[in-house]
C-alpha cells in the first residue's frame, strides 16, 4: 500500500488551487507556444523555463508538465488544422485527422486527439507507477538484437501502411534511410555525405524532415493548385466528440494506450516509434491514435 | 500507371545512382566488417532496383492519359518556382539581415504569390506577424534571435 500512501501525499500536494492554477497557465501557455510548427515539447519548455524562475520548485515542476503536455497538444493542433505536424510525434495524427477536419469534422478530431492523449497519458502514468520496477528489469534486457527486431519491424510496417504502390513505399523507406546516413557514421565515427557543412555533421533530424514532408509539402501543393484556404472554411463546433465518436474510438484508444506504453517504455528507444506502432491495429476510420510515452 | 510514374521513376533512379557512386568514395568494407560506405552503397543500389521496378511497371499500362498527366504535373510550375525561390533567399538572408525584416519579406512576398490581391492585406499582414514574433519571443520571452546590422 506504499503507493497508494504516495499517491494521497502526491494529490494533496498537487491539487491546491494555487499549484492548479500553475499547470493551467502552463498548459495555456504550452498549447499556444507549441502550436508553432516545429516548436516541441522539449524546445518550448526551454523558452519557457526562465518564466519558473520566480517559483517554488514543486509549483514549477508542474507548470513545466503542464507546459510538456500542452506543447504536445499544440503540436497535434496544427497536424489536424493545416496538415503540419508540431512536432515528431503528431505525424501520426496528420493521416486522420487532417482527412476528418477536410470534412468538416474538425472540432471532433481536435477533441477525441485530446481525450485519446489524456487516457493514453493517465494510464500509462499509473501503469508505470505500478509496474515500473518489474518493467525496467525487463525492459533491461532489451538487446541489440530485439532492438533489430523491432526496428525490422518497423519498417515492414510500411510495406502495410503505404495504401497504393509497395514500390513507392520502399522507395520512400529506403529514401528515408539514406536520409539517416548523413552524417557521422555509428560504426567507424566518419563523416559521409557532409559536403563540408558542420551542421550537416549532426545528420538530419526528424523534425525538418517532417517539417518538409508535411508542411513545406502542403504549402506546395496548395500554392500549385492556387490557395482554397479550405482550412478556415470549416466552423470548428462541437469539440466534444459524439456518442459514436466514442464507440469508434474505444478500442484505439485501448490498443494505443497498452501498446504505447509497453513500446515506449523501452529505453532509447526515442519518441516518435511508439507513436507509430499501434497503427498497424488499426480500423479504418476516425480513429486518432494517441499514444503517451512514459519513457 | 500514371505519366507521373515515369518522372518519380528516373528522379529516384538518378538518386540512387547518385547515392551509390557518392558511397563508392568512401571505404566500404565488408559484410563483417561494414564501412562507412557500406549502407549507403546497399541502399543506393536498392533505390535503383526499386526504381527500375517503378519504370517497368509503368512501360506496361503506358497509356494514351500520360501526356495530359505530365502535363499538368508542371501547370502551377511559375508560382511553385516562385515560393521556393522565396524560401530559398530567406535561408540566406536570415543571418544577413537579421530575424524580423526576414519574416516580414517572407510572409510579404509568399503572399503575393496567393492570388490576384492587393499588395496592402500582405504588407498588413506580414508587419503584424513580424511585430507580433518581436512582442512574443524578443520581448515577453527574452530569445535571443538572429540579428541584424540595425540591431533588431
Amino acid at each position: 500500500m506504499d503507493i497508494l500512501h504516495h499517491l494521497v501525499q502526491g494529490f494533496s500536494v498537487a491539487v491546491t488551487l494555487n499549484n492548479l492554477l500553475f499547470c493551467f497557465l502552463g498548459v495555456l501557455i504550452g498549447t499556444l507556444i507549441g502550436v508553432l510548427p516545429g516548436i516541441g515539447p522539449v524546445a518550448t519548455i526551454s523558452i519557457l523555463l526562465p518564466v519558473t524562475f520566480g517559483m517554488d520548485a514543486v509549483s514549477s515542476i508542474i507548470m513545466l508538465a503542464g507546459v510538456y503536455y500542452g506543447a504536445q497538444y499544440g503540436g497535434s493542433t496544427t497536424s489536424i488544422l493545416v496538415n503540419i505536424p508540431g512536432e515528431a510525434s503528431s505525424i501520426i495524427t496528420c493521416l486522420d485527422g487532417y482527412q476528418m477536419a477536410r470534412q468538416g469534422r474538425a472540432g471532433p478530431a481536435l477533441g477525441i486527439s485530446a481525450f485519446g492523449s489524456f487516457i493514453g497519458g493517465t494510464a500509462s502514468v499509473i501503469g508505470l507507477m505500478i509496474l515500473a520496477p518489474l518493467l525496467a528489469r525487463a525492459a533491461l534486457k532489451f538487446g541489440p538484437p530485439e532492438y533489430f527486431g523491432l526496428m525490422l519491424f518497423g519498417l515492414m510496417m510500411v510495406t502495410y501502411l503505404c495504401m497504393g504502390s509497395v514500390t513507392k513505399g520502399l522507395i520512400m523507406a529506403v529514401a528515408g534511410i539514406a536520409l539517416s546516413t548523413i552524417g557521422q557514421d555509428q560504426i567507424s565515427g566518419m563523416t559521409r555525405f557532409t559536403l563540408g557543412s558542420v551542421t550537416l555533421m549532426d545528420g538530419v533530424g526528424i523534425v525538418p524532415v517532417a517539417m518538409g514532408v508535411f508542411g513545406i509539402g502542403e504549402i506546395l501543393t496548395n500554392i500549385e493548385e492556387g490557395i482554397k484556404q479550405e482550412v478556415f472554411k470549416t466552423n470548428i463546433k462541437q469539440l466534444f466528440p459524439t456518442l459514436k465518436d466514442w464507440i469508434d474510438c474505444k478500442w484505439p484508444i485501448a490498443r494505443g494506450t497498452i501498446i504505447g506504453f509497453l513500446v515506449g517504455i523501452l529505453p532509447g528507444e526515442g519518441r516518435s516509434f511508439p507513436h507509430l506502432s499501434p497503427i498497424p491495429w488499426k480500423n479504418v476510420y476516425p480513429d486518432i491514435q494517441k499514444s503517451s510515452v512514459p519513457a | 500507371m500514371k505519366c507521373t510514374d515515369l518522372v518519380s521513376g528516373l528522379f529516384w533512379l538518378i538518386m540512387g545512382l547518385l547515392l551509390s557512386f557518392w558511397s563508392l568514395t568512401y571505404h566500404i568494407g565488408s559484410f563483417i566488417q561494414p564501412g562507412p560506405g557500406f549502407l549507403p552503397l546497399g541502399l543506393g543500389l536498392l533505390l535503383i532496383f526499386l526504381s527500375c521496378i517503378l519504370l517497368l511497371a509503368h512501360d506496361k499500362k503506358a497509356s494514351s492519359v500520360g501526356q495530359k498527366e505530365l502535363s499538368s504535373l508542371f501547370s502551377g510550375w511559375r508560382r511553385l518556382a516562385y515560393t521556393v525561390l522565396v524560401l530559398l533567399v530567406t535561408i540566406f538572408l536570415f543571418e544577413q539581415i537579421g530575424y524580423l525584416f526576414t519574416v516580414f519579406l517572407l510572409v510579404f512576398f509568399s503572399m503575393l504569390v496567393t492570388g490576384p490581391r492587393s499588395w496592402r492585406t500582405p504588407l498588413i499582414v506580414a508587419l503584424l506577424s513580424a511585430l507580433g514574433i518581436y512582442v512574443v519571443f524578443v520581448l515577453l520571452l527574452k530569445q535571443e534571435l538572429p540579428r541584424g546590422p540595425l540591431g533588431i
